[in-house]
């Protein structure tokens, strides 16, 4: 196990109401991803994957379990540790209209991990957020631009290009193409995987597109009710599903037309 | 049922005017679903909108064309006449039921309003009966319910029953599924094209998404950059695509290049209102594009299988 790089280990998270109630978010998770690999987590809204990977990003504290990183958890971190950590761990959005802050110009949202971390001159910053721009293949003339002069596609390249600018290990993407039009969405996937191919970073793709978590994952984990009710290769996960609701998912995904006789099996 | 002949829409921005449809014919048989296809900006939503005349100034305006539906112009319609047919004849599932609704109200009081026409004392029973053939559980208890009591799918069956209360002969569903996760999505789709098949409902079913038109829709019209690039029975278009952006659309979203496999992407990104070519809207990005194509739209060509596309240089067959 400890060939992952970022791991959940017997993550349970709850959250308490206002009324006193408690909510069980994540019971039990084990949950990681190694270099060079590409982990979908899928599951329906209020499954828990967005409280896991706030978890995984360090956001949020789990209630039991840990979080490890390299092999060492979380509260056994050193200082060093720590600053490895929140450099080699970065995020990418859903949404790439409002992850970006709308009044910093380009390289400033880019590298802004570098002036937070090390107040770096601005020199070094704009030198880098040009570097990060032509991985994402955009030009270097965009860094003195305003996310509002870019379209949906481009903003999207612009997120990921800041998650790359401490040279990550480990991106989490949290449905970083259900925001973009399919011909858009494409690109992002090629891009991803060029990336990865490049700087062999692991991937966490949460995600709804079950078609898309098949041709880009090397594993994926279902989430349920805030467990994991299936984890494993792609190809036997979603190929020969185990669990009831991993079967509905693959057929909902999978159906080619609306027979009227399987109406009575899926109320 | 549905007849859109030329249809230009305006929206004025700041002083500038942006037309996001440019010149649309369009024809929605009568107990057909019709796919529009489109990404955002294509106009796919602003041609529903025009239909429903919601785009008035100082948003934006009709500048030509017309809009008949069962006979009637919509476009020189009187607002009275106008809101006697949205009120009778036309039904409109949004895409998120969440907004939609209005959190305050009762299930009951939201779909009462759209049902004028049903004696009083007949409602309940209407709405119940109505709201059970949506595969809603215990319709009576939940009348006097609020939104939030509701999970998405749920809500979205709400939202239909209020579009179906007045018994329109036009469903207009933007969308109706993207809000919904994948498994609830499902369920919708087969409840819409169930609804159409009894109900004789002509649909119009707004999408981005070419595999979900694929499950509910018999026809369907491709739109980019304001324009109709391609239509016909959804079956024809599909197999046999002529437009290139057709084509291209199509390689996107199949993903049949084996995993991890580079997928077929268009490059650039679609065409924004205030930056349309003047020729075909989609030359920039067209492989097959030519001088030709930059600076006129080319016609549209009929083809034999029902279909037709407006491209100067076609898919070769």
């Amino acid at each position: 196990m400890s060939e992952y790089i970022l791991e959940a280990v017997d993550v349970s998270k709850s959250f308490h109401g206002r009324r006193g109630e408690t909510t069980q978010a994540l019971t039990g998770v084990d949950f990681g991803v190694a270099a060079g690999e590409m982990v979908g987590l899928v599951g329906e809204s209020g499954s828990g994957k967005t409280t896991l990977t706030r978890i995984l990003l360090g956001i949020e504290q789990p209630t039991s379990g840990t979080v490890r990183f390299r092999g060492t958890p979380r509260d056994r971190f050193t200082a060093e540790h720590r600053r490895d950590y929140f450099n080699s761990v970065s995020a990418v959005f859903q949404n790439p209209y409002s992850s970006l802050n709308p009044r910093r110009r380009l390289w400033d949202i880019i590298t802004e991990r570098r002036s937070i971390e090390r107040r770096a001159p601005k020199a070094e910053r704009r030198a880098r957020a040009i570097e990060l721009l032509s991985l994402v293949s955009l030009p270097a003339e965009y860094a003195d631009r305003f996310p509002h002069q870019l379209s949906g596609g481009q903003r999207q390249r612009v997120a990921i290009a800041r998650g790359l600018c401490e040279d990550p290990d480990v991106i989490v993407l949290d449905e970083p193409m259900s925001a973009l039009d399919v011909s858009v969405s494409a690109q992002i996937a090629n891009l991803l995987l060029d990336l990865q191919e490049k700087f062999s970073i692991g991937y966490i793709f949460v995600a709804h597109d079950m078609h898309m978590v098949r041709h880009l994952c090397h594993r994926v984990a279902v989430l349920l009710k805030g467990q994991i009710v299936e984890q494993g290769a792609v190809a036997d996960v979603l190929g020969n599903p185990r669990h009831e609701y991993t079967r509905r998912l693959v057929a909902a995904s999978e159906l080619r037309s609306l027979e009227p006789e399987e109406e009575r099996v899926h109320p | 049922m549905l007849e859109i002949s030329n249809l230009t829409t305006h929206y004025f921005q700041g002083g500038q005017v942006a037309t996001a449809v440019r010149g649309v014919s369009l024809t929605l048989n009568k107990g057909l679903a019709t796919a529009i296809v489109g990404e955002s900006g294509s106009g796919k939503s602003t041609v529903a909108m025009s239909v429903m005349r919601m785009i008035r100034p100082p948003i934006g305006d009709i500048a030509e064309g017309t809009i008949r539906v069962n006979g009637t112009d919509v476009t020189a319609a009187s607002p009275k006449r106008m809101r006697e047919i949205l009120r009778t004849s036309i039904g409109f599932v949004p895409q998120d039921p969440t907004t939609a609704l209005d959190p305050l109200y009762t299930i009951r009081s939201q779909i009462v309003e759209a049902m004028p026409h049903v004696e009083r004392n007949k409602r309940t029973e209407t709405i119940v009966e109505l709201l059970t053939s949506l595969g809603i559980a215990d319709a009576r208890d939940r009348l006097r319910e609020h939104p939030h009591q509701f999970s998405g799918g749920m809500r979205q069956r709400v939202a239909i029953a209020i579009a179906l209360a007045k018994e329109p002969d036009l469903l207009i569903a933007d969308e109706p599924t993207t809000a919904l996760d994948v498994t609830t999505q499902i369920g919708i789709l087969r409840l819409l094209d169930r609804l159409r098949r009894e109900r004789h409902l002509t649909t119009m079913f707004i999408t981005h998404d070419i595999r979900v038109a694929r499950l509910v829709c018999q026809d369907v019209a491709v739109m980019y950059g304001g324009v109709v690039v391609e239509s016909g029975p959804l079956s024809a278009v599909v197999e046999a695509p002529s437009h290139p952006y057709t084509q291209a659309l199509l390689d996107a979203s199949s993903l049949d290049v084996g995993p991890r496999q580079r997928l077929r992407a268009i490059s650039g990104s679609p065409p924004t209102l205030l930056s349309m070519p003047s020729g075909c809207p989609f030359a920039p990005r067209c492989p097959n594009a030519t001088d030709i194509c930059r600076s006129e739209m080319p016609a549209t060509t009929r083809k034999a299988d029902g279909s037709s596309f407006a491209c100067w240089n076609p898919v070769a067959s």
